[in-house]
Formats: structure tokens, C-alpha cells, sequence
């Protein structure tokens, strides 16, 4: 039988893997679905229960999604900044703030790879490092999407604090 | 109304979303389910060893073929359960139509006809429309229908793949809803309907 802490460490887990689907689609529902989709492939398949598995799958799941509905979810990233631009501009994002609704429909502007990337980067805290291998692209390139992702946020928040002062 | 730097306020946003309770205990018994399995087939294996021993010689050579057994043993559940949670979220229908037809035309992502089914649980039933879903992470339609009374049937459509060839054919209760698997015309086909009601 499952024992409770194993009960408990489930449930996080899961209460991650929901966090982070979240991060992807920005939508609650489509969130649950994910996260129940890799659960099930999990538990079929055996697999590990751990954090870092979780998030795999749930993003192969999101990814077969995106195929079957033909949306094509990665862009090229051409600019690849250096982890010491992106450090000299943390402060900025610091900087910044918002209310709850500013900062969802913020969000809401992001690709969904931007979404992911800021929530591993910021809320998992894993290092650019360590995100390049859960994501399989460059180091370069999610330093490049952390950094272009928090101008992002920070210019719809400003636009939408304008819309308000107007 | 709260204001906060952009990074505090983006982790406390995360931290706000959760899966309601419902929901993970519906997750967590999925877990339980195929632990449960694993257990007796363990307490089995325990009671058996010195036979087992013995036995092994004899079936060296069909050992892979027991090991899907068993695998196939501890994931019995999973289809059913499945089936089950995505009839328990009625989430809303994405195409109305009130035949097979009409849905097929519909969902042109589909990379199988959807199939008027002969099965006869499905007399008398009429459709209210469809949407897309996943079993097993294969591509599925979810057809909603309604009986006579309004009870609400939830059916699946979806390429009988090796995986879903496996899966136990018949009517079986899981949780609060009756689901019944077959296979048909290359699909395969599970239904859904809640027993209380």
C-alpha cells in the first residue's frame, strides 16, 4: 500500500508537475489534462516518481498535443545572450511591479516556451544548465529566452499600466 | 490591490495554482490501484519461492512472455480509470453534431473514421456532439450521447494499437462509473456511464 509520507510526496509532486503543465498552457483545465496524461503514462510505464521525470513527460505530452493540432511550439532563437547579461539584468526584473491581473495577462503574452522557461528558471530554480538539459535546447538559448522573456513581461506590464493611467 | 516585484510575485503566482483535492485524490488512486497489484503479485511471489525455483527451470523459456503478463496484470486498471476521470470532468464539447457523420467531418485531425458502433448498450442513445481527447496518449474522440432519461454516456473512440489489443474486453465498474472496453472495426472502444445518478 502506499504509505502516507509516500502519500504526501505524491501529492507535491503532482502539485508540481500541475505547476508546471500550468506553465505551458496558461489554462487550468488543459493543465489538469496534462498532468493526468503523464501520471498515467507513468504509472503504466513504471517509471520513476520524481520531479524531473514528471516534467519530461508532461512536456512530451504537451509537445504531442502541439503535433496533433500542427502548431509548431519552438521557434529558432538566434540571439544567444551570456549568463553574465543575463545576471547584470536581473535587477530589472526585480524592479517591476504589478498586480495579480497585470502579471496573468502578461504571462498570457508569453510563448508557451517562454512561460516554461521563466517557471523552471524562477520557481523550480533550476540553473540555465540544468534547463537546457530538461528542455534539450542550448544553454545560450535559455539564457537567451529567460532574458527576452522578463522584457516581455516587463514591457506588457508597463503597456497595460499605461492603457490604465490613459 | 497587492503590488510586488515582478519575481516574487511570479513565483507566488505558481505557487497559487493547485490541482483541487478532488482531483488528486482521483490521481493519488491511480497510484494506489497499481501498487495494490504489485503488492499481491509480490506476497504471491514470496509464498511461491521455492516452487518458483523449480518452476523457473521448466519456464526459462517463456519468462518474457510472463513479464508482460504481469505488467499487463498491474496496469489493468489504467484504461478503465482513464476513461472514467475524463467522463467525470464533462468538459465542454468542442463540435455539436447529433451523428457519426457529421463528427467525422468535424474532426478532420482524426487519423481513423470514427465508426458507428454495433454494440447494443448504444441503442436508443442519441449524440450530442464531440471533442478531441487522448487514451494512452493516442489521439481519441470523445463522443457525448444521451439516453431517453438524460442520463449522459460518455464514448471513446480511438485505433485499436498493439497496447490497447491487450486491454480486458467486457463491462466493469471503476469508481463511481460503469465502463464498458470492446473492440470493433480496428477501434477500440470504451464507454463510460455514471452508476449513480
Amino acid at each position: 500500500m502506499t504509505t502516507l509520507s509516500n502519500k504526501d510526496n505524491i501529492r507535491q509532486l503532482l502539485q508540481k508537475g500541475y505547476r508546471y503543465a500550468y506553465s505551458l498552457t496558461h489554462n487550468a483545465a488543459q493543465a489538469e489534462d496534462l498532468v493526468q496524461d503523464a501520471w498515467l503514462s507513468i504509472l503504466k510505464n513504471q517509471a520513476p516518481h520524481n520531479i524531473q521525470y514528471l516534467i519530461t513527460v508532461v512536456r512530451n505530452c504537451f509537445l504531442n498535443q502541439l503535433k496533433r493540432e500542427k502548431i509548431v511550439p519552438l521557434v529558432t532563437i538566434e540571439d544567444i545572450q551570456t549568463e553574465e547579461l543575463l545576471l547584470a539584468s536581473e535587477k530589472d526584473f526585480y524592479d517591476i511591479l504589478a498586480n495579480n491581473d497585470q502579471l496573468n495577462k502578461a504571462l498570457n503574452t508569453l510563448r508557451p516556451i517562454e512561460r516554461e522557461i521563466i517557471y523552471l528558471y524562477y520557481i523550480e530554480e533550476y540553473s540555465t544548465e540544468e534547463i537546457a538539459k530538461l528542455t534539450s535546447i542550448s544553454k545560450g538559448a535559455v539564457c537567451s529566452l529567460i532574458y527576452r522573456s522578463r522584457i516581455k513581461l516587463k514591457s506588457s506590464i508597463n503597456t497595460e499600466k499605461s492603457e490604465i493611467a490613459l | 490591490m497587492k503590488k510586488q516585484n515582478l519575481k516574487q510575485h511570479n513565483i507566488d503566482f505558481y505557487q497559487d495554482q493547485s490541482l483541487d483535492e478532488h482531483k488528486l485524490e482521483q490521481l493519488l488512486s491511480l497510484a494506489e490501484s497499481v501498487n495494490t497489484n504489485n503488492s499481491d503479485i509480490s506476497s504471491v511471489s514470496k509464498r511461491n519461492y521455492i516452487r518458483s525455483i523449480a518452476a523457473a527451470i521448466i519456464i526459462a523459456v517463456s519468462i518474457p512472455l510472463g513479464i508482460q503478463q504481469i505488467l499487463n496484470t498491474d496496469n489493468s486498471q489504467l484504461v478503465p480509470q482513464e476513461i472514467a476521470l475524463n467522463h467525470l470532468k464533462q468538459l465542454s464539447l468542442e463540435f455539436d453534431a447529433n451523428n457519426y457523420a457529421s463528427l467525422n467531418k468535424m474532426m478532420p485531425k482524426l487519423d481513423f473514421k470514427l465508426e458507428s458502433p454495433e454494440n447494443t448498450q448504444l441503442a436508443g442513445l442519441t449524440i450530442l456532439g464531440g471533442r478531441y481527447c487522448s487514451i494512452q496518449g493516442n489521439l481519441a474522440a470523445q463522443i457525448r450521447l444521451t439516453d431517453k432519461k438524460g442520463l449522459i454516456y460518455t464514448l471513446y473512440q480511438t485505433p485499436l494499437t498493439e497496447a490497447l489489443k491487450l486491454e480486458k474486453t467486457g463491462t466493469f465498474p471503476s469508481q463511481d462509473i460503469e465502463i464498458s472496453q470492446w473492440n470493433e472495426s480496428g477501434l477500440f472502444f470504451g464507454l463510460a456511464r455514471s452508476i449513480i445518478n
